[in-house]
């Protein structure tokens, strides 16, 4: 399924709630998607640009209708302004997950592939079976295979502003979004927690920041996916967990 | 000419830049839907005089009835005066912006309306099913160019035919990707590369005229 292929259409209001939403979720990681959208701005202007015969004009009604409902409208607020990386925010987060961590269980089991994409800090792989300079796009890719996979299920991780994806069909675990920024010399690393109670196994290595990763693995038999702070390079078995989700 | 005193467009309405581009009419409506955004109703003024006709047209294109178009263009207005806090004049011009709403909403319109007709269709279609000839459905033939600007409609005249009739179904039509692959007899997949081939060509011809 290729989600940017949508990006026209959505641009024209042409999907479906449904894929409207899966795209949204798309086009908020995908700066391909935000490009070509923004870059579409004059042709859909031109659309809606009136036609040489065309005189219709807005009824004098229309002025009164509207200026007495904003009357009692109340605005939105503006946005906040994007967090800085080193805002209080996210450390915060970080520190909730590792509070809210120390109370839960958990476990997991695996080969791996890993990716890593965009703007996105390129994470270096503890576990070793990743050739650097793969292609970022596949590895990207890949990360929206498991996330719009149709059996995919959305967790937060209550780790900035990072989602974990997974899918039993497509024997994955993506991991997306933006995490709390680690003090230097440390990385977070994926783990498979297996329900037999065997000990927890290692996936990539992940540094902080926006990111994109996928981790094909073994699922059956997993009971749950955990992210820990490790130092750089990663562990074998982890050291502090931050977050875990049951499966 | 009459229109003149039918509505309250003042001088500054940004034109269609067919001509000249009026960068300075631009700019101010950017400006005047961030002032609003602050909660200038008198900005908000501005707002309306330069976009309720261009929302209203839209609309009334989409909807086709002038009772609905301006139901539509009051909302879009007013959810723009809403949602003017957001608007960011760094990420795209105050008329995109607005524009944007005014087609949304025209679009969730026609949508629903379609959707209560079905149902009211599925209700009568058992009483009426013997009664009624199967041809009942006929889909209006909507000469579409007639809304367009001879600018537009130039370089709408550089897409393929499948690449324009499904931007111009989606766009003016408010279907679907699934409702226009329907009609034009393609491929879902092969519809969403049409219209996303068709809008970059648009792009690109609009951008060499
Ligand atoms: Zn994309």
């Amino acid at each position: 399924m290729d989600l940017h292929e949508m990006v026209g259409a959505y641009a024209l209001h042409a999907l479906d709630d449904d894929d409207a939403r899966r795209f949204e979720e798309h086009l908020a990681h995908c700066d391909e998607c935000q490009a070509e959208l923004a870059s579409l701005e004059g042709a859909l202007d031109a659309l809606a640009e009136p036609g040489d015969d065309e005189s219709a004009v807005a009824p004098v009604s229309l002025h009164a209708s509207v200026f007495d409902e904003i009357a009692h409208t109340t605005q939105v607020s503006a946005p906040e302004p994007t967090t800085a990386p080193d805002s209080p925010a996210e450390p915060a987060s970080l520190d909730a997950a590792r509070a809210s961590a120390a109370r839960r269980p958990r476990r997991l089991g695996p080969r791996l592939l890993v990716a890593a994409a965009g703007l996105l800090a390129v994470v270096a792989v503890g576990v070793g079976f990743f050739a650097s300079g793969a292609d970022e796009r596949a590895l990207a890719d890949e990360a929206e295979r498991v996330r719009t996979a149709d059996d995919s299920i959305e967790y937060a991780l209550g780790l900035g502003a990072a989602t974990l994806h997974v899918s039993q069909a497509e024997g994955g675990v993506a991991l997306i979004g933006d995490t709390p920024d680690l003090p230097d010399g440390e990385t977070y690393q994926v783990w498979v927690v297996p329900a037999d109670g065997s000990a927890p196994v290692p996936g990539p290595v992940l540094g902080d920041g926006e990111l994109a990763l996928a981790w094909i693995t073994e699922l059956d038999g997993a009971a749950a996916v955990a992210i820990s702070v490790e130092p750089e390079g990663g562990s074998e078995t982890p050291t502090e967990v931050v977050t875990a989700v049951e499966l | 000419m009459e229109r003149r005193h039918l509505h309250a467009v003042s001088d500054d309405v940004p034109r269609v830049s067919r001509h000249e581009p009026d960068a300075t009419a631009a700019q101010s409506l950017d400006d005047l839907l961030a002032a609003s955004g602050r909660g200038s109703a008198q900005a908000f003024e501005g707002v309306y005089s330069a976009m309720a006709t261009p929302v209203y047209r839209l609309a009334l294109r989409i909807v086709r009835d002038p009772g609905m178009a301006e139901d539509i263009a009051q909302e879009a207005l007013v959810e723009a005066w809403r949602k003017a806090p957001e608007f960011q004049p760094g990420r795209g011009s105050a008329k995109t912006w607005m524009l944007t709403i005014a087609h949304r909403r025209a679009v969730d319109r026609v949508r629903r309306e379609q959707r209560q007709r079905q149902q009211m269709e599925t209700e009568a279609a058992v009483a009426e099913r013997e009664a009624t000839p199967a041809d009942q459905d006929t889909v209006v033939e909507v000469d579409f160019r007639r809304w367009q600007s001879e600018r537009v409609r130039g370089a709408l005249d550089t897409l393929t035919d499948i690449q324009r009739e499904a931007i111009e179904l989606a766009y003016y039509g408010g279907c679907t990707q699934t409702e226009v692959a329907a009609q034009l007899g393609v491929p879902l997949g092969t519809t969403k590369t049409r219209i996303r081939d068709g809008m970059k060509r648009l792009r690109d011809a609009l951008e060499e005229g």
